[in-house]
């Protein structure tokens, strides 16, 4: 198309005229330059604005504008030169007195100096722009050049602050770090006059740079001063200041510097000089402060010190590892002071082991409640170590989760680092449940019983524990010796919360054992009556124990020869409950039995309440003439039972607190050759004598060992049905997967060790369930 | 109140609200501060200044707004009854009204202004415009020729 | 033109306002002697001291051309009845203006540049063209770039993409009328056609861009095409059936076959990067992402690919009948199935998020951008969607078969069908545009739009491949 032809230019050029030829443009702007000195000289009340206007007006109009711009622009430079030359040159402070206060005098009037400059210059400008507003919104607008007043600050900056010819700006910032520095040291200074300074360099701006005059020139030198002020503080400090006091300086110095940005200082700074605050003060002396004696960290834990504590970890946290290695720190002192706990009970057992003369004979600790003392104690002070750490997690860190996870850890490494943990602990809630709770309100046994179950938590092998707990439930039930169902109950239910349902149902089967054994008996007794038989002498209810929840084994009934009253007894009852649960068969327990035996002493009668065992040996004593003896060889011979037990019984009656026995010769030892006497002259202020044997005690040695080999034995079976579980979702699995999957699935009750899965496997593929793949390993 | 004084030394009492509708005015007050002396305004004449004023004491409850003309896409040419009688004055007056509205930085009359030339161009030929505005076609016939060939063959393409 | 002032009437000392405006023509002459100037009639007192005389117009060395009115007095007061002869009558239109009773006097000519760019910033186009024609001043102004830049910008619909060395150099002007004309074009449906041969058979499929076009067809081949040159350049082979979908972009490929394979192609070389075999029965839609690709097929699924590796991630069982069309945007999967319904997938996880019912017939084709999905169904309806609430917000009825292709933008959709027809809707109310009823001879599979072309495909053996270009003849290498 024709018309495209062409390229049309887009402006309209000017005519070429010649410079300066129009006299009557020449002479609007030499008004316009006189007008500016006026304004410069604080005269502009002499002025005429509209006529100036209007001179600015018409000279935009003529296409003089750049001219104009550049005319103004050379009058306002060469003003300001002079102003520089002839106002702030003079203000400079000379050079530094030995007065620290004069020196800071003079750089206050030098600041305030440069204040009126700036302030008649800022003035003047906005008169001068105000007359040059046709121009501005015109002509620079529009060819994007810096308008009128901004063009104003870029010559200030340019002649005044970075003066070629002389060192303002150096001058300026040795004046404002000089007044800093004063005030760090606690000087007093004008804080208004380094504001108006500030706020000066902010407005000015750097184009290059894309940031304010203040970034660029002030900025930097002052995070440079800063630095190493504070490097020498630090070291200042550190040495005259104990640990909590040193973080006390920290926060003040901090607080100051903090009010020193947000009075006088640009709020870009404020991170920055935080930061180095930070990096001087506390990155680089953490280590130092945590481990100052006496005063550091260790102390602070050791004392509970919360107030240093929490100020330590608020100021760690404002830098990067800073918590990192408090929380290290506290690990490891938790990890120390677990591990004395636990050396308290390595000391106390170790006496007994080093009399052991290996096999079943071990004799029993010095102690025999110490053991248990020990066990408990070593629960309670587990409980009160953490009960200082949950408080020093509440307050001191503020709940922080790593902290809690930290010292959680060493929790678990310490509790599981004594292999008995399982059984002390079991140990600690019967006690518990058996005579401590007495008397305290709810809430407090269900804070304990809470207490305990984060332990349990900690507790690796907890198969093991659910074993000793319920050995330890067991006895409490079949001797009456819980105090409280309810708070039993509750125990349960948050082990149910902890460990899923598989790992109380058997607990709560052995409730309902003893509850349905309540039923059975009062059923037994109506039969009796019904029956019109003849009531057997002895009065006899028994508790019947399902098998598979109760700890014992069933399968063979320890031996002992039923003296034959029991038996009668015994035989009743089994009639009675054969033809009431047909397929069932009953296996008798005596070593989990009591009796209470009507005893005539020569003063008194009593009721004596023993074991089963007890009642047998005290009933062979019946067809013994008075003032003879059995020994201890006769007794086991007449009532076959076990060494172990026989022993423990005979201590009971003979070396424990109610002597219904004598032994001859003393002592708690019994050899087989020992001689029994009955204690005719027994005396008790009391009717009733209730004469324990089984005394909840920490398992011996051989106890232990039996125990653990039990669990051993559970665990290959549950590791092989986790394995067969496993493999048969699965179908196929590599190796490495399958053992990491068991671990998962088992870590609730246990770790088992790859080795032991690595067997479990072998075996399985032995007998057929598993098979390898061909071509694998 | 404010005194504006007219190049033909007539004097305008005018309530300062009035008077700040010009920008110029605005400025001039803040920065001079207010004297009794009337404000000298040598570039308009009595005739103008008085229309002026007229306009702005009509407008002076408008809200002023800050629309910068690159944002105004719509263009619309639009004149309210009022602007437009006030608009039928002849051509040199208009003129005058508009480099006065220019000068004294009063925005809305200066659209006024420019919005009624507009309409008394929009739709006329060229020849129409002459005769209008008296303008003289100062171009050679070869470019008249040319243009009005290409041009008649652009309008052609373009005519709806 | 120029004025020029005559200092010794001055009345008063201010300088003069109106500055000499010289315009780059040749031929300005001062005002020659003939030429009164009328001073008292014409003393305009006030603004700036618009002292003196004032001459309206400059005669040109009246040597060459004989006017006739350089023997009468051009005095501003008469009227110019008899003015230039030359007859522009053909531009009269409109009722003339009433004149202004009074002197008549060029306000624009005499105003600054600005504040007459500022008037002439109120004209609409044609009336701007036509003031060029007035006078050499008035023709500056008219021409005023920025002017025009503006007029160009008010059009919120005309985008361009210029390389920024070239911003400044835009005649925009120029541009407008070239936007202009192509906006008409598409108003009028005026065109120029062009078809492409060298398929032997039905061309199922297509898609270009500035430098090309890309054709699937039944012959089982794909082929490349310059724009330009309208040859092909290049004939890919590599599927065993007919090629029945693709889709590109600067890096690959993904072509669909009824030989049940979807294969990934570098656009740089040309090679086969991937054949994805799983497919049970053709393959009738594909879509890629930076991510995936996702293959749609008669065997009622959609299959989803890493497209970096090949290896299926997902199949989806999508429908109960073939999936025709399949779109992936923003990680969302949309299909449209002979089931008659659309659905929305989640690209990751495989839920289907919504589902879309309202044909009543089994779905060819469907289109999402994100926000609207479009449809065309064998129920010969066209159906508009909002993505998010699921709604079919408008329905377009006027295909008298099947709507086997569609495709949006901002403004616009077109639809093929096969009643042969091309058809170009607003998007916004759904009313018909244009009807290209003649462009093809049989079923049209597949239609492609951008600001300046249609391109189009059909059922084959002849005129299988159209393009309508509504910018033949234009400058229209800046718009997008």
């Amino acid at each position: 198309m024709a018309m495209s032809a062409r390229r049309p230019k887009r402006k309209i050029q000017a005519p070429r005229k010649p410079p300066s030829s129009d006299p009557q443009l020449d002479k609007s702007f030499d008004l316009l330059a006189q007008a500016i000195h006026e304004i410069h000289r604080k005269n502009a009340s002499i002025l005429s604005f509209e006529e100036l206007y209007r001179n600015a007006y018409s000279m935009v109009l003529q296409k003089r504008a750049d001219t104009l711009y550049n005319g103004v622009k050379g009058v306002i430079s060469e003003h300001l030169e002079h102003v520089a030359e002839t106002e702030v040159v003079p203000a400079f402070v000379k050079t530094a007195g030995t007065d620290a206060r004069a020196s800071a005098d003079a750089g206050t009037s030098f600041l305030m100096t440069l204040k009126r400059v700036w302030n008649d210059h800022t003035t003047s400008m906005l008169m001068i722009r105000d007359i040059l507003m046709y121009m501005d919104k015109n002509h620079v607008k529009p060819a994007n050049m810096p308008l009128v007043y901004d063009m104003g600050l870029e010559l200030y900056r340019d002649k005044v602050i970075r003066s070629p010819k002389h060192p303002i700006q150096a001058q300026l910032t040795a004046v404002l770090l000089d007044q800093i520095k004063m005030e760090r040291k606690g000087e007093q200074i004008d804080r208004s006059a380094i504001k108006a300074a500030v706020d000066m360099l902010v407005e000015l701006y750097d184009n290059e740079q894309k940031e304010n005059v203040y970034v660029v020139d002030f900025e930097p030198q002052y995070l440079e001063t800063s630095s190493a002020f504070y490097l020498v503080e630090s070291q200042a400090l550190l040495a005259e200041c104990d640990a909590p006091e040193y973080m006390r300086k920290i926060e003040k110095r901090m607080n100051e510097e903090y009010n020193r940005t947000r009075h006088y200082l640009s709020p870009v700074t404020e991170s920055k000089i935080r930061n180095i605050v930070e990096t001087q003060l506390i990155t680089n002396h953490a280590k130092t402060i945590m481990e100052m004696e006496n005063s550091g960290l260790r102390p602070m834990l050791a004392a509970s010190a919360i107030d240093d504590l929490s100020r330590m970890y608020k100021l760690f946290s404002r830098v990067p590892e800073g918590l990192n290695e408090m929380r290290a720190y506290i690990k490891n002192y938790v990890l120390e002071l677990g591990g004395l706990i636990n050396a308290k009970v390595d000391n106390t057992t170790e006496a007994p082991k080093k009399e052991k003369d290996g096999g079943e004979n071990e004799k029993p600790a010095s102690n025999p409640s110490g053991s248990l003392y020990t066990a408990l104690r070593w629960v309670q002070d587990i409980l009160e170590l953490q009960e200082k750490f949950d408080k020093i997690i509440e307050f001191a860190v503020l709940k922080d989760k790593s902290f809690q996870t930290a010292i959680n850890e060493a929790f678990e490494t310490f509790i599981n680092e004594n292999s008995r943990s399982p059984e002390y602990i079991s140990l600690f809630i019967d006690e518990n449940l058996k005579k401590g709770l007495k008397g305290k309100t709810e809430e407090e046994v269900d804070n304990i019983l809470d207490h305990t179950i984060t332990l349990f938590r900690f507790i690796r092998e907890k198969d093991v524990f659910e074993r000793y707990y319920k050995q330890h439930l067991a006895r409490r039930l079949l001797f009456g010796r819980s105090v409280s169902d309810d708070a039993e109950r509750s125990m349960i239910t948050k082990l149910k919360v902890e460990c899923g349902y598989q790992f109380t149902t058997k607990l709560e089967g052995m409730f309902n054992d003893i509850r349905i054994s309540a039923d059975t008996v009062i059923a037994y007794k109506d039969y009796l009556e019904a029956s019109g038989m003849e009531k057997p002498k002895i009065d006899m209810s028994a508790t019947i124990l399902t098998s598979t929840f109760w700890p014992m084994s069933a399968a063979t009934s320890p031996k002992w020869i039923m003296p034959p009253d029991i038996t009668a007894a015994c035989q009743s009852f089994e009639k009675f409950y054969y033809g009431r649960h047909n397929g069932r068969r009953l296996t008798w327990q005596p070593n989990m039995g009591t009796a209470d035996i009507k005893a005539n002493f020569n003063t008194k009668r009593h009721e004596l309440n023993v074991s089963t065992y007890g009642m047998a040996i005290l009933l062979l004593f019946n067809d013994v003439p008075e003032g003879n003896f059995l020994t201890a060889s006769d007794i086991q011979s007449q009532t076959d039972v076990n060494d172990v037990d026989l022993k423990r019984t005979l201590q009971s009656l003979a070396c424990g607190k109610y002597k219904v026995l004598i032994k001859d010769p003393k002592g708690k030892e019994v050899d087989s050759q020992d001689k029994f006497f009955l204690n005719v002259n027994f005396t008790c202020p009391l009717a009733r004598i209730k004469i324990q044997t089984v005394a909840t005690k920490v398992e011996t040695e051989t106890e232990r060992k039996s125990t653990h080999e039990k669990v051993d034995k559970l665990r290959k079976h549950q590791i092989e049905a986790a394995i067969v579980r496993i493999m048969k979702d699965r179908k196929t699995m590599d190796h490495n997967l399958l053992i990491a999957e068991v671990v998962k699935q088992l870590s609730n009750r246990f770790n088992p060790s790859p080795q032991m899965i690595k067997k479990r496997i072998e075996e399985l593929i032995d007998r057929e369930y598993l098979e390898r793949n061909a071509g694998d390993r | 109140m404010v005194q504006l004084l007219s190049s033909d030394n007539e004097t305008f009492t005018v309530d300062k609200q009035v008077a700040e509708r010009s920008i110029l005015i605005k400025n001039m007050l803040e920065d001079v501060g207010e004297s009794d002396a009337p404000i000298p305004l040598p570039n308009v004449t009595a005739k103008i200044l008085k229309k002026v004023i007229d306009w702005c004491e009509h407008h002076r409850g408008d809200p002023v707004s800050q629309q910068e003309e690159i944002n105004d896409r719509k263009r619309l040419t639009e004149i309210d009854e009022w602007d437009q009688k006030f608009m039928e004055v002849d051509q040199e007056t208009l003129f005058e009204i508009i480099l006065a509205a220019n000068y004294l930085d009063i925005k809305p009359l200066l659209d006024i202004g420019c919005k009624t030339v507009a309409n008394m161009i929009k739709g006329k030929s060229p020849e129409e415009i002459r005769r209008t505005f008296n303008i003289v076609n100062d171009f050679t016939p070869e470019v008249r020729q040319f243009g009005i060939i290409s041009h008649c063959y652009f309008l052609a393409m373009l005519s709806t | 033109m120029s004025s020029i002032c005559d200092s010794e009437n001055s009345t008063s000392s201010t300088p003069p306002l109106v500055p000499p405006m010289d315009v780059e023509m040749e031929d300005v002459q001062p005002a020659s002697a003939t030429f009164p100037s009328s001073s008292s009639a014409g003393r305009v007192s006030g603004h700036g001291g618009i002292s003196g005389s004032y001459t309206v117009g400059v005669r040109p060395s009246s040597k060459k051309f004989k006017n006739k009115h350089t023997t009468g007095s051009l005095n501003r007061l008469q009227q110019q009845t008899h003015g230039l002869h030359i007859d522009e009558g053909f531009f009269q239109r409109l009722t003339p203006k009433p004149f202004f009773v009074g002197k008549r006097f060029d306000i624009l000519g005499n105003l600054p540049y600005e504040l007459a760019t500022l008037i002439f910033s109120y004209l609409d186009p044609s009336s701007l063209l036509r003031m060029m024609l007035v006078n050499k001043s008035w023709h500056t102004v008219a021409r005023d770039n920025e002017l025009w830049k503006r007029k160009f910008a008010a059009n919120p619909s005309w985008r361009v993409n210029i390389p920024v060395q070239h911003l400044d150099e835009m005649d925009w002007r120029h541009l407008y009328s070239q936007r202009y004309q192509l906006e008409q074009r598409w108003n009028t449906g005026k065109v120029s056609t062009f078809y492409l041969t060298g398929h032997t058979d039905s061309v199922y499929c297509l898609q270009f861009d500035d430098e090309k076009i890309v054709t699937g067809s039944r012959d089982r081949t794909i082929k490349f095409w310059n724009m330009n040159t309208r040859e092909c350049v290049h004939t890919l082979t590599g599927h065993e059936k007919s090629v029945l979908c693709l889709r590109y972009n600067n890096e690959i490929m993904v072509s669909g076959s009824s030989d049940q394979a979807v294969i990934v192609w570098d656009m740089k070389t040309l090679q086969i990067i991937h054949k994805l075999q799983g497919h049970q029965l053709g393959v009738l839609d594909v879509a890629f992402d930076d991510k995936y690709i996702v293959s749609c097929s008669k065997d009622t699924t959609i299959r989803i690919w890493d497209r970096v590796s090949g290896q299926l991630i997902r199949i989806l069982e999508a429908h109960r009948g073939p999936v025709n069309a399949v779109q992936l945007k923003d990680n969302i999967i949309v299909s449209a199935s002979g089931d008659t319904f659309i659905k929305m997938w989640d690209i990751e996880t495989g839920q289907c998020l919504r589902e879309l019912d309202g044909h009543t017939r089994g779905l060819a084709c469907v289109q999402y951008d994100g926000y609207k999905i479009v449809s065309g169904s064998n129920d010969k309806r066209i159906k508009v969607w909002d993505a998010k609430s699921g709604q079919c917000m408008m329905t377009c009825e006027g295909h008298t078969d099947l709507v086997r292709t569609i495709k949006f933008d901002e403004e616009k959709m077109i639809s093929a069908s096969y009643d042969q027809s091309i058809r170009v809707w607003d998007l916004r109310t759904g009313t018909p545009l244009l009807n290209f009823q003649s462009g093809h001879l049989s079923w049209v599979f597949d239609v492609h739009f951008n600001r300046t072309k249609i391109v189009s495909c059909c059922q084959g053996p002849d005129q299988q491949i159209l393009i309508m270009d509504f910018g033949q003849g234009l400058d229209t290498k800046y718009f997008i």
